[in-house]
């Protein structure tokens, strides 16, 4: 009987996919397009197997080749990572089905290789726990989305394409020399074991490596001024991908920030550091957002806004506004994967990216407006959506230190939040009630494209109206990592 | 009877939901949907009569109970929401008829609908967060609701929701302050918090939470956005909006002030000017100088439903100015106000809305005469501008006077002044208004103008009727109030079903014998009149003017620039604007992102490059300085 | 029951007789001041007949119509509030800001009837009034505040009470005496406020249209509001009075002083005229008001 709640299955069966995939145009011509659906569907299986386990043991670990850690790759699953995995795999899943009826451009069975292989390149960013394998993830994350950004070949696509391959190669090598140094000081790439090793080091031994790898993913991650790649390569990508990349490659990278921090870098001091790069990313995303005219692009700085907002919340440096930042990645992920997806489809019926050509849409396309209006609403945290609850929290949590800091943030995140409001309520009352000056033919998306929208829709539906399970496991995974239970967990379960 | 607290708040929004699917079917199933909705709400808010319940706990969010009351002042906002919603769903009826799109009409009823509960939601509401909530829901509901109007709406709407947000978020600091401070929001809690807490932490509270519901309430220098919402809005939306909805504010006011904070414990942390806690003072002076400066604006206005919506920004500060006074005397007459304007702006706004939907114009020089074609509407707008101008025996004049006896009673005369001539120039605009529209001579094009059908007509004269009711008897209203108040630890005030005896006030009421008198004075001068020769109707034409033979097609009694020469007057003061400071500020905030944002995200890579490196650099030089990072 | 029927019929008799008589002895005085020998003392008795028994009687419309009744009724409503001696009337039924407000239905229901005409002469005339109005208003209220304060109460029948004995408001408060008298002789709109009804200007403003009765009850309308207002100024200011001939003595007084200066005065314009009395009585009644604050 094989184990199926096992986390080293979430890499290997999407990684035996893109060899399908890869393989597949010699046998038939349309598998591809399905192949990854097949591939997510049974990711988001094993993920959803693997909650009772993570929920009993509180961690699920399993080491590959027969070794024992800390020599061999260990593959560590707590309630945080699982978290991040279940979107990605149901992202990963949903974006699948949206690709069927969006991609219609040669070569197809590639880009299907390559979707696969960023998906599969984030999950195994999330649950490695082993330094090396968390920069090989990364590269493989980076080389898909090189690939797929280019995707299109037109001028637009290969300069933004090349633009975030230069970026995302310093990114690379910069990860890698922190690595290195880690390694040379501790002599180990475990996670687990860096975490106990490094605890011996003092601030000054390590604090060249960490700001290394926190540059390295925070080109990945989106962080001002590290970010300059996105608001091009975003809107240049065919939109499935745009979502992907947009709802959980950025959010990865941030993780893998989030648990380096708090694994060889929990010092508090450091915490008031990155809370400058947060709010500057909230900052200039949200207001480079407002001015644009294209609408991937609108998107895209609002990507780095949202960012911005839970690196904010995570920076609080407390369990609450942990809790913050996991419900904000949450709302960040489906709503902004679903608003690039509906967006995506808006783009195919009107022919242009610019925001005045969707004028009276609102009336042309009721079901994608509505999913988009909803998706809208809840970037925004406008009850009763579910971005409501998690900037409630953020709120809250940052306001528990009643110092001028943490006051000044807030004042600013809420400043930045009616710039989004100013940049989203425009848009949507151009599309909802706006005129078009001539009549133009626009047909409602077609069904394929719908069928995605409409399950995340749901999906974001669901947990605004009941997000008292969302609420509790949030919790639960804030206060894991609080408490470091991730560590103690995995000596416990024999990872080391 | 639990149940039927959430209930109570979960009819509007299941009837919204219901309302949208109905539509699909046909649009009478829609429009009956609608009405029974609502008037179902209407029927559980009586239920709830002058009844007291603490606490229904609806859920828990961060370790705060969410919670449902009632008690009969919130009865009283219950009242005037789910009464005005009702009207306004009648009205809409045939009103919306023009809009030809079947699916904007079933998303129109859904909105009202959902504003309809969201604000059912913050009158039930027995914690912040709860409160909050449906706060923010009947902000971008009714966004939408306002937008539906056309093009010029959308920038109102676009206004009005910008500004409702950044109103919304003030609120929101205090709350997570409060949050910080209590781990749960329930107003008993929060109450108790406050009365430990220091006067500094109270302040900020109290200030950051007053501005948001400022804004809603339109308390000047926050009122920019009404005057363009109200106007703009489509005729059945205005009377939510003014009626009903900016009383939200007023109704958060008093919570913050009397549920929360204590008149005492506010006198106890501030210094009190005329024995108002000094934050009140300030907060009756800003409602002062809505009353004024909103009371000009008005009067120079061309525009009727613009007139109306300025009018409102100066009622709502007679609301506040009430609520503030801190007295009972004040504070009742500040709530019966409330209830009051909610009457009669209503049934202004549907009365305009009536002459729009005839004659598809608000512009008042373009209309006039309109009395012989509909004297419906004509009385009915009659009494609601007597009831604006406070002039007896209607119900404006009941509620301002308690006002205008709470200033004199607290020595609070400069306000009292400003108020008194608020209401004086209130007269100067209504009578433009029923002048413009009602009065002198028809344009020719409305010869064939009718009064409104039926539906329109009974949602006005339940209205004007209110006014005449609550303006005779407004005992009927005291009872709530008064009740209420005692809630909140007023003294409450000696007062019967046709008036206040001697004692509550400095002098003493009973407006049933000035009705009585002024209808016997009215009878017996017709009557007389009547006695002498017989009155021959001639045509507006055969008048006096220097034997020059006059033709309908010029106009002759004057509507545009009424008040011209008075305008001469307050130039000083009708030059000032508050919203042109805004605009500078926005504008200077876009040029200034402009600029940078283009210089940061310059497109080109060497630039992106460069940040890597001086991020870098700064690490390294970190190092270099031992770690320290500052 | 009897004696309250006769009260109510017979002071709207007796304000409207003594209205009249003012009417009567203002021709004269107006006269005398000109050196001319002057109309018959009872010429406005023949005026109001005439037009009351008019024949031919010509309405613009409903409205037309009811505007002079509206106005009438409404003046009637503001005498049961004034207390003349030995009657204190209606007083516990509305006070002194109840009054400010009842004398406006009177003004409202003349607006009504004169803006239901073709006739730009009428607009202007009750534009003018308005404006007027809003312009004495302010004084107005800082004055009625500043007796208020002093007395403590609103009730009209209270404050004459106080004044008893000769402690009249105008020994006590005499800034606000003499304010309160610009501001009635304002509201009687004598010159230099004569701007609503001018003549040669706008013919006689709101009433251009009104003949026959209509404009006879708008004459006796007028006669209740002269009354009304040197009655309210009295009752304020003079201690009103112990029986009802000191009270037409000092009414008359009041009067009399004022026709004398309508002779003195040319016309303001509109706009001049709302400056005017936003400035010095306005400044003169708020130090007066700081003074009963203070106090």
């Amino acid at each position: 009987m094989v184990n199926l709640a096992n986390p080293i299955l979430l890499i290997v069966i999407p990684l035996l996919f893109v060899f399908l995939i890869a393989f597949s145009s010699a046998f038939s011509k349309s598998a591809a397009k399905y192949l990854p659906i097949i591939a997510f569907g049974i990711n988001v299986v094993v993920a959803m197997l693997l909650v009772p386990e993570v929920l009993k043991n509180g961690l699920v670990l399993s080491t590959t080749a027969g070794f024992k850690p800390p020599i061999a790759i260990d593959m560590i699953v707590d309630k945080l990572a699982l978290f991040l995995v279940i979107i990605a795999s149901v992202l990963g899943f949903v974006v699948s089905i949206y690709n069927v009826a969006y991609i219609d451009e040669e070569p197809e069975e590639k880009f299907y290789a390559l979707f696969t292989l960023l998906i599969t390149g984030i999950i195994w960013m999330i649950i490695t726990g082993d330094l090396f394998n968390l920069f090989v993830a990364f590269e493989v994350t980076s080389i898909a989305a090189f690939g797929l950004v280019g995707f299109h070949r037109d001028k637009g696509s290969v300069e933004a394409g090349f633009k975030y391959l230069v970026m995302g190669a310093i990114g690379g090598s910069l990860l890698l020399v922190g690595i290195i140094m880690l390694y040379a000081a501790t002599g180990t790439l475990n996670i687990i074991d860096v975490a106990q090793k490094s605890a011996e080091l003092t601030f000054q031994q390590k604090f060249l490596a960490y700001a290394l790898i926190f540059v390295g993913l925070g080109i990945e991650g989106a962080l001002f001024p590290l970010n300059a790649w996105l608001p091009d390569a975003h809107p240049a990508a065919p939109s499935s991908v745009s979502s992907i990349l947009s709802g959980i490659m950025t959010t990865a990278a941030i993780y893998a920030i989030i648990r380096i921090t708090n694994i060889i870098f929990d010092y508090n001091q450091i915490y008031l550091f990155l809370m400058f790069f947060a709010l500057l990313t909230l900052i200039f995303g949200e207001i480079a957002a407002y001015y644009q005219k294209d609408i991937k692009r609108m998107l895209a700085y609002s990507t780095i806004g949202q960012t911005g907002l839970f690196f904010f919340a995570f920076t609080i440096h407390s369990t609450n506004g942990l809790q913050g930042a996991f419900l904000q990645i949450i709302n960040h992920s489906v709503s902004k994967s679903m608003l690039f997806l509906v967006v995506g489809a808006m783009i195919v019926q009107v022919g242009s990216r610019n925001i005045e050509d969707f004028v009276g849409l609102g009336r042309k396309m009721k079901v994608s407006s509505f999913f988009l209006a909803i998706g809208m609403f809840s970037l925004m945290g406008m009850p009763p959506f579910f971005g409501f609850w998690s900037k409630l929290k953020i709120i809250f949590a940052a306001l528990q230190h009643s110092n001028a800091l943490m006051i000044g943030s807030v004042v600013i995140i809420l400043l930045m939040s009616v710039v989004e409001g100013a940049y989203f309520f425009k848009l949507l009352q151009m599309m909802f009630f706006g005129k078009a000056e001539q009549d133009r033919e626009i047909k409602e998306a077609s069904f394929g494209m719908l069928v995605p929208v409409v399950i995340l829709g749901f999906i974001l539906l669901f947990i605004s109206f009941y997000p008292t399970p969302v609420l509790d496991f949030a919790h639960q995974a804030a206060s894991d990592l609080m408490n470091k239970n991730y560590i103690n967990l995995a000596l416990k379960l024999g990872g080391l | 009877m639990n149940m039927s607290l959430e209930l109570l708040l979960a009819t509007p929004f299941i009837g919204g939901l219901l309302t949208y699917i109905g539509g699909k079917v046909h649009r009478w199933v829609r429009n009956l949907i609608a009405v029974l909705f609502s008037l179902a709400t209407v029927g559980e808010m009586a239920m709830y009569y002058n009844t007291t319940f603490k606490g229904v706990v609806w859920g828990s969010l961060f370790g705060s109970n969410l919670v449902l009351q009632t008690n009969p002042i919130t009865w009283l906002f219950l009242f005037i929401v789910t009464a005005i919603s009702l009207l306004v769903i009648v009205f809409s009826i045939d009103d919306m008829k023009k809009e030809e799109d079947e699916i904007v009409l079933d998303s129109y009823y859904m909105q009202l609908l959902f504003v309809e509960g969201a604000m059912v939601g913050i009158v039930l509401a027995g914690d912040l967060i709860t409160f909050f909530m449906f706060w923010e829901i009947m902000s971008w509901t009714s966004y939408f609701l306002i937008v539906h109007g056309g093009k010029k709406s959308m920038a109102a709407g676009y206004k009005y929701i910008i500004m409702s947000v950044i109103g919304a978020y003030a609120m929101f600091i205090a709350i997570a302050m409060l949050y910080a401070k209590t781990h749960s929001l329930v107003y008993s809690d929060v109450a108790l918090a406050l009365s430990q807490a220091s006067p500094s932490f109270i302040i900020w509270t109290v200030v950051l939470l007053s501005v948001g519901f400022f804004v809603k309430a339109a308390v000047m220098p926050l009122h920019t956005w009404l005057p363009d919402a109200h106007s703009e809005a489509p005729s059945p939306v205005s009377p939510l909006l003014s009626g009903v909805l900016i009383k939200m504010g007023a109704y958060g006011l008093f919570i913050v002030f009397y549920g929360l904070l204590s008149v005492n414990l506010a006198k106890n942390i501030m210094p009190s000017v005329f024995s108002t806690p000094i934050l009140l003072y300030i907060i009756q002076w800003l409602a002062a100088l809505s009353i004024v400066l909103a009371t000009f604006l008005a009067i120079m206005q061309e525009d009727a439903k613009r007139l109306l919506a300025y009018s409102s920004v100066s009622q709502i500060g007679y609301v506040v100015l009430g609520l503030a006074t801190g007295t009972s005397l004040g504070v009742a007459g500040g709530l019966f106000h409330a209830l009051n304007h909610a009457i009669f702006k209503g049934l202004l706004f549907l009365a305009v809305g009536a002459v729009i939907y005839r004659t598809g114009t608000r512009n008042m020089s373009e209309l006039g005469g309109l009395v012989k074609k509909m004297p419906f509407t004509f009385t009915a707008l009659l009494l609601g501008i007597i009831a604006l101008a406070g002039v007896p025996p209607l119900n404006g004049f009941v509620s301002k006077w308690m006002i205008y006896e709470a200033l004199i009673q607290k020595k609070e005369v400069f306000l009292l002044i400003m108020a008194f001539v608020g209401s004086t120039g209130a007269f100067l605009y209504v009578y433009r208004l029923i002048h413009s529209l009602f009065l002198g001579q028809l344009p020719e094009k409305y010869e064939n103008v009718k009064d409104v059908p039926i539906l329109m007509q009974i949602p006005i004269w339940i209205l004007a009727l209110s006014t005449i009711v609550y303006g005779i008897f407004p005992g009927l209203a005291m009872d709530v109030i008064v009740k209420g108040m005692k809630l909140f630890g007023f003294t409450p005030i000696a007062y019967n079903l046709f008036g206040f005896p001697e004692g509550t006030a400095m002098g003493s009421l009973t407006v049933i014998n000035i009705a009585a008198v002024l209808m016997t004075a009215f009878v017996a001068v017709f009557i007389i009149f009547i006695l002498f020769p017989k009155t021959r109707q001639v045509s507006q034409y055969d008048n006096y003017a220097s034997g020059q033979e006059l033709t309908p097609d010029f106009k002759y009694n004057y509507s545009f620039g009424f008040y011209m020469s008075f305008g001469r007057v307050i130039k000083p003061i009708l030059s000032m604007s508050i919203e042109r400071v805004y605009n500078y500020w926005i504008d200077a905030f876009k040029i200034f992102g402009d600029y940078y944002m283009r210089r940061i995200y310059t497109g080109n890579l060497e630039t992106y490059n460069s940040y890597i490196v001086i991020v870098v650099t700064i690490a390294a030089a970190a190092v270099l300085l031992g770690g320290k990072l500052w | 029951m009897v004696s309250t029927i006769l009260i109510a019929i017979c002071v709207p008799l007796l304000a409207f007789a003594i209205g009249l008589t003012f009417i009567m002895f203002k021709l004269k005085i107006t006269a005398r001041v000109q050196r001319r020998y002057g109309p018959p003392i009872i010429q406005p008795i023949y005026n109001l007949l005439k037009l009351l028994l008019k024949e031919d009687n010509i309405s613009h419309g409903v409205i037309f119509s009811l505007g002079p009744i509206i106005a009438l009724a409404g003046s009637i409503l503001a005498v049961f509030f004034i207390p003349i001696p030995g009657l204190n009337l209606l007083t516990g039924s509305g006070d002194l800001i109840a009054l400010l407000y009842i004398m406006a239905i009177g003004s409202l229901g003349m607006a009504l009837g004169a803006g239901n005409t073709a006739n730009p002469n009428a607009s202007i005339g009750i534009s003018r009034a308005l404006t007027l109005m809003f312009g004495y208003d302010l004084p107005l209220v800082i004055i009625v505040i500043s007796v208020i304060l002093q007395y403590h109460t609103t009730n009209l029948a209270d404050i004459v009470a106080a004044q008893a004995n000769g402690h009249w408001t105008l020994w006590t408060l005499p800034l606000s005496a003499i304010v309160g008298f610009v501001v009635t002789y304002g509201a009687l709109g004598e010159h230099p406020f004569d701007i609503i009804t001018a003549p040669h200007e706008v013919a006689t403003g709101p009433m251009v249209e009104y003949g026959g009765k209509h404009l006879g009850f708008l004459m006796i309308n007028h006669m209740f509001h002269i009354y009304i207002e040197i009655a309210l100024f009295v009752d304020l200011f003079l201690g009103g009075a112990s029986n009802l001939f000191w009270f037409y003595i000092k009414m008359f007084g009041v009067f009399f002083i004022m026709m004398l200066c309508d002779e003195v005065f040319l016309r303001f314009k509109i706009d001049d005229a709302v400056r005017f009395f936003w400035k010095w009585p306005t400044v003169v009644a708020l130090i007066s008001l700081i003074i009963v604050l203070v106090k």
